[in-house]
């Protein structure tokens, strides 16, 4: 229905171009017979019925080929965001900045934005509808008018009677018309004079052999279908006198003069101006004044005028109507330019800059001079018959070509030229042209996936962020909805890690790409969000502050064998922990044993009340040691969680750590919780190994209470003695200062 | 005398009953229809109101006219002498002959014709 409206508005403003033409020409024509007037109308009728006219060389249109365009983008007024997909992400401001991880460079865009202008679009949207609906009660009422008019006049000449076949008299009328279509009838007031009678159907039957009636009713409906246009009034005016005048001219040639008596007969019925009719062709419609000056000063008209008359008149209304010619045209649509023809070679100065754009996104990417220059090659080479009309796809992938006024919008494997500004929905429906090449599709979507748009999501619609990143590793969240996934999604263990550096330029950290991962697959469901975690501590170990980036291949998986990989990226910041904190670093280490424990242990502030503590540790245990490493904690100590990767096989966790934990309830002592990993009682090495342990552990305590430190206990390695065994020969105690808050 | 004027159209199919009276309903329709140009329905309803106006009679389907003809024009000149000349009839007949003379006839005709109707 909009497409429809759009196209009306369109015609009706071309009209207005058309009908100040014709104004204009008749100036020119005034002293020539009326009749050429009149059939200039006929380009103006033309216009305001038909979407799409024959083609010319040269066309009024040609001036103007803006008028359609922009006009046609009256919707267009504001760029509408499409989709906004990330920017809802954003809406939800994560308690902890490492959440910040928008795929896009996570500029000032405020979460407000998808709030703020939705309501905005659905305004813009709602103009349309209205203008539809106002339109449609405009017509209505014009329509109802007329066929009340119709019906009414009906009913009143009820008891006309015949004077002749298809001439009617009756007393209910004062002037002269015709009504009905099927046949015609006239109907003229009774007691008319034999000469009045003679001139009145003299000018209705002409009026009648040339198919005036159905003129008239046509010029209605289409003043019906243009009421909110004063151009097509006035032209609606202006058509009926040239209408009228140019029968009184027909009627004089026939009955060789006697125009003195014809306006006699002319003054008689003069009647003021009506509301224009569908039916009726009233003898005194349209200003009898100068129907009757006219009449006066008819004579037969010069040859030569005829002659001219009749070419400027044959010039005029074919210019008028014809749309200009487009070069070559089959598939194209006939109401717009091109920004190019295809026959001819686009140069690369043409494309003045194009920008990469993902929807409504404010960051855009501007494509290098040479790349310009690769497009131009790729869209001059484009064989003609693969250009055919789009549909409009809905997508956010595109490439404005600047400043010719068009786009280009790709998807799926789908290529479309887009004119104008991108559009908000491909409802719209106006033109556009679908480019069907490989090559092209090919070049744009590598460009989109080499840039910063593709890198992050896309096609696979997934997006990745960050949650709980820590020194030692965080959680990914994979979140997956549309997209143009062929198979099923999957990803591995492996992850790659990046970390901004002073100047703003990626640094990687080579050991997680030459180490070995664990042969993993898990699988991403589509339409949900997937939870992988990420450590990075046991190779890495504890990473400092700062600005990271990590990396996951994802493989679209179609058969055994057949996949695709890509890679999806997000940002994230380790930050240090809020509150006061204080840390220590130890290392522990019993060489007999080949044991060692290294790391750190942290205290801060959570709550007001409650202290958090952990203790980040890499260790190996030698293989025949059955001491292990153990921590301890002191009393008030709550145990919350203890995550362990010893021992490690090939680089991966594994499965069943041999860690013990258990408190004990005495009192004064020093420690209260201890956490043993690889010590066996029964002094049966565990085989060794390495691995990294985190142990949580929270802190209750009274306001009252200024703890000033913690102390930790770490120990390493046993041996046998005298026959006594003795676990942890070194140890060593850690001893956390408290800074006060 | 001024209820006896007609509609035009009523004037025209009155002349028809008068012309062929006393004639069949059936007969009347396919006369107006040749004379009057109007369809069954048209003179059906037309004649239902001059029956009802009592201008016309149809019994068992035949019609009468229950006026004369110079009833019926002595209603329309009077209206004209009314409205146009104010009732007066000399006023009339003066427009009416407009300059022109009368035969040594038609003026015997028109001394009898006073005379009869002279007020004494």
């Amino acid at each position: 229905m909009e497409r429809l409206f759009f196209r009306l508005l369109n015609m009706s403003l071309a009209a207005v171009a058309v009908i100040a033409v014709v104004v204009l020409l008749r100036l020119f024509l005034r002293y020539a017979p009326k009749k050429w007037q009149y059939l200039l109308w006929s380009a103006v009728g033309f216009r305001l019925c038909c979407p799409v006219s024959f083609k010319a060389a040269f066309s009024l249109f040609r001036l103007k080929p803006t008028i359609m365009n922009s006009f046609g983008g009256a919707e267009n007024v504001v760029i509408l965001p499409q989709s906004m997909p990330s920017a809802a992400q954003l809406a939800v401001p994560a308690a902890s900045a490492a959440t910040a991880a928008a795929p896009i460079t996570p500029a000032a865009v405020p979460a407000v934005i998808p709030a703020a202008s939705m309501p905005a679009a659905e305004m813009i949207r709602l103009w349309p509808t209205l203008g539809i609906v106002l339109w449609l009660c405009g017509m209505a009422v014009m329509l109802a008018l007329g066929i009340i008019r119709y019906i009414r006049m009906k009913r009143g000449l009820a008891d006309a009677a015949a004077l002749e076949k298809s001439v009617f008299a009756t007393d209910r009328i004062r002037v002269p018309f015709i009504l009905g279509l099927l046949p015609p009838r006239v109907y003229v007031p009774a007691g008319l004079g034999e000469e009045e009678r003679k001139y009145v159907l003299a000018h209705e039957r002409a009026h009648i052999r040339r198919g005036d009636h159905w003129v008239k009713l046509l010029a209605y409906l289409l003043l019906a279908v243009h009421w909110f246009n004063p151009a097509v009034w006035a032209a609606f005016f202006l058509m009926s006198r040239d209408m009228e005048m140019s029968c009184d001219e027909r009627v004089l040639r026939e009955l060789g003069g006697q125009a003195k008596a014809y306006s006699r007969t002319l003054l008689r019925f003069a009647e003021g101006r009506q509301f224009p009719a569908p039916a009726p062709l009233g003898f005194g419609e349209s200003d009898v004044k100068s129907r009757i000056k006219n009449a006066l000063r008819w004579k037969k008209p010069k040859l030569w005028i005829t002659l001219a008359a009749t070419v400027l008149c044959i010039a005029a209304v074919a210019a008028c109507t014809a749309d200009p010619k487009e070069p070559k045209e089959t598939d194209m649509p006939a109401t717009a330019d091109t920004p190019w023809s295809w026959t001819s070679t686009l140069k690369a100065t043409d494309i003045r800059e194009a920008a990469l754009k993902s929807g409504s996104v404010q960051e855009e990417v501007l494509l290098t001079e040479e790349q310009i220059g690769e497009l131009t090659a790729l869209l001059n080479a484009v064989p003609r018959d693969q250009v055919v009309g789009g549909r409009g796809i809905p997508s956010d992938r595109v490439l404005e070509l600047r400043d010719t006024g068009y786009a280009l919008r790709f998807a799926g494997g789908v290529i479309e030229l887009d004119c104008e500004a991108p559009r908000a929905s491909a409802a719209s429906g106006y033109p556009a042209w679908e480019i069907r090449d490989e090559t092209l599709n090919a070049w744009l979507n590598a460009l989109w996936t080499e840039s910063p748009f593709g890198k992050s999501d896309d096609p696979l619609g997934l997006t990745m962020s960050v949650k709980d990143a820590s020194p030692t590793g965080c959680t990914l969240v994979l979140a997956q909805t549309g997209g143009n996934a062929a198979g099923k999604l999957q990803t591995g263990a492996a992850f790659f890690l990046y970390k901004q550096n002073a100047h703003g330029t990626w640094e990687e950290f080579e050991a997680l790409r030459k180490g070995i991962w664990y042969d993993l697959a898990y699988s991403i469901p589509k339409g949900s969000g997937t939870l992988l975690t990420a450590d990075w501590i046991h190779i890495l170990g504890p990473l400092e502050d700062g600005h990271y980036r990590i990396e996951k291949k994802i493989m679209d998986v179609r058969g055994e064998g057949d996949y695709n990989t890509y890679s999806v990226f997000a940002e994230f910041d380790i930050l240090g922990d809020a509150g006061t904190k204080t840390s220590g670093r130890f290392t522990v280490s019993a060489d007999k044993c080949e044991t060692w424990a290294s790391g750190t242990i942290q205290v801060f502030e959570k709550e007001q009340s409650l202290l958090s503590v952990r203790i980040l540790a890499e260790l190996q245990i030698g293989p025949k040691d059955f001491g292990g490493v153990a921590f301890y904690l002191p009393a008030g100590c709550v145990l919350e969680n203890v995550s362990c990767t010893y021992p490690e096989i090939d680089g991966a966790a594994g499965s069943d750590p041999p860690v013990n934990a258990w408190t004990t309830a005495g009192e004064n002592e020093k420690y209260t919780t201890a956490i043993e990993i690889g010590r066996s009682r029964d002094e049966i090495p565990g085989g060794g190994g390495t691995g990294t342990v985190i142990i949580e552990a929270s802190y209750p305590r009274d306001s009252g209470d200024p703890i000033r430190s913690m102390a930790f206990g770490v120990e390493c390695g046993a041996e046998e003695k005298d026959g006594y065994v003795i676990m942890g020969i070194e140890h060593s105690e850690i001893v956390v200062e408290i800074r006060s808050p | 005398m001024e209820g006896k004027r007609l509609s035009y159209g009523e004037a025209r199919f009155l002349d028809v009953i008068w012309e062929n009276e006393p004639v069949s309903s059936g007969r009347l329709v396919e006369l107006c229809r040749d004379l009057l140009g109007w369809k069954k329905s048209t003179t059906y309803t037309r004649l239902r109101i001059l029956v009802e106006k009592g201008y016309v009679k149809n019994e068992e389907s035949l019609v009468t006219a229950l006026v004369s003809r110079s009833e019926v024009q002595a209603a329309e000149s009077a209206y004209v002498v009314e409205q146009t000349f104010s009732g007066s009839l000399p006023g009339f007949l003066v427009s009416f002959l407009g300059g022109k003379t009368i035969s040594a006839k038609e003026a015997e005709e028109l001394k009898k014709l006073i005379d009869e109707h002279r007020e004494d």
